[in-house]
């Protein structure tokens, strides 16, 4: 197995890193910018997270993670996955609440239960990650 | 430490450190700040209750129109007058006086008609 270079062309310059062969990609490019782990029972929380400044409880499986340091723009990716309930038939689904869900400094997003209509339902945990250009 | 922040159904918001939350979050949509505690609004919570009720009695009601058909089927007047009277229960649930003349959400809870809609959601 190959081992990692990291190449470096100087401060300030992106820096590159190969993996199993000879092929190169940008490292800060390919980094989660924004995680966090939620969640929407009980007193909503934000249990364990990076980059996030807090998050709003905007009603059922209505979270909105406010960031702190911004992206450049709100081109920036995002996937998430939560539970199956307790039930074991009220399986989660996490999606952007709009297509303008996301701005460079906040997302809102919704959890919904697929079996059941897919109406808005809260889950213990919602996890999300964010990829994209930093501001 | 991410904080949180909550937003009501009116769209206020409050830190959550600082407010008096309801201890479930059945009626999440009807929370409605008043200073700093959070109450659920009657009005909004009988909503969604009605709500949860057409979700739950939706398979029921599709239950009883297949039975109903094998009832036709077998020209089975006295089954099919049953299943007459249990639609009939299904349709009005949301109509209980019990939910309309619920005036705190533990009498609104109570209201579900374990008889026709089976074990309560809220229990």
């Amino acid at each position: 197995m190959a081992l990692t270079r990291v190449i470096n062309s100087g401060i300030g310059v992106a820096a590159s890193i190969a993996g199993e062969a000879t092929a190169t990609t940008n490292l800060q490019q390919g980094l989660c910018k924004v995680w966090a782990d939620i969640d929407m029972t009980g007193t909503a929380a934000v249990d364990d997270s990076f980059n996030v400044t807090s998050m709003t409880d905007g009603g059922t499986g209505l979270p909105t993670i406010t960031i702190a340091n911004d992206f450049a723009n709100t081109n920036y990716c995002c996937a998430g996955m939560g539970p199956q309930g307790a039930s074991g038939n009220d399986e989660c689904l996490v999606h952007f609440k709009t297509t303008s869900a996301r701005s460079t400094g906040s997302c809102n997003f919704r959890t919904v239960d697929v079996y059941n209509a897919a109406s808005a339902l809260d889950y213990d945990p919602n996890t999300v990650l964010f990829f994209g250009d930093l501001a | 430490m991410a904080t949180t922040m909550i937003t009501d159904k009116d769209g206020n918001t409050i830190d959550a450190s600082t407010a008096s939350i309801p201890s479930d979050r059945h009626f999440r949509n009807a929370w409605s700040l008043s200073g700093t505690t959070i109450t659920e609004d009657m009005t909004a919570a009988k909503v969604i209750f009605k709500d949860k009720i057409r979700a739950v009695r939706k398979p029921l009601l599709e239950e009883q129109d297949t039975l109903f058909m094998k009832a036709l089927e077998d020209d089975d007047s006295s089954a099919q007058s049953t299943i007459k009277t249990k639609k009939k229960a299904l349709r009005d649930a949301p109509a209980a006086s019990a939910i309309t003349n619920a005036d705190t959400i533990t009498k609104l809870k109570a209201a579900w008609d374990t008889t026709n809609l089976g074990t309560s959601p809220y229990a």
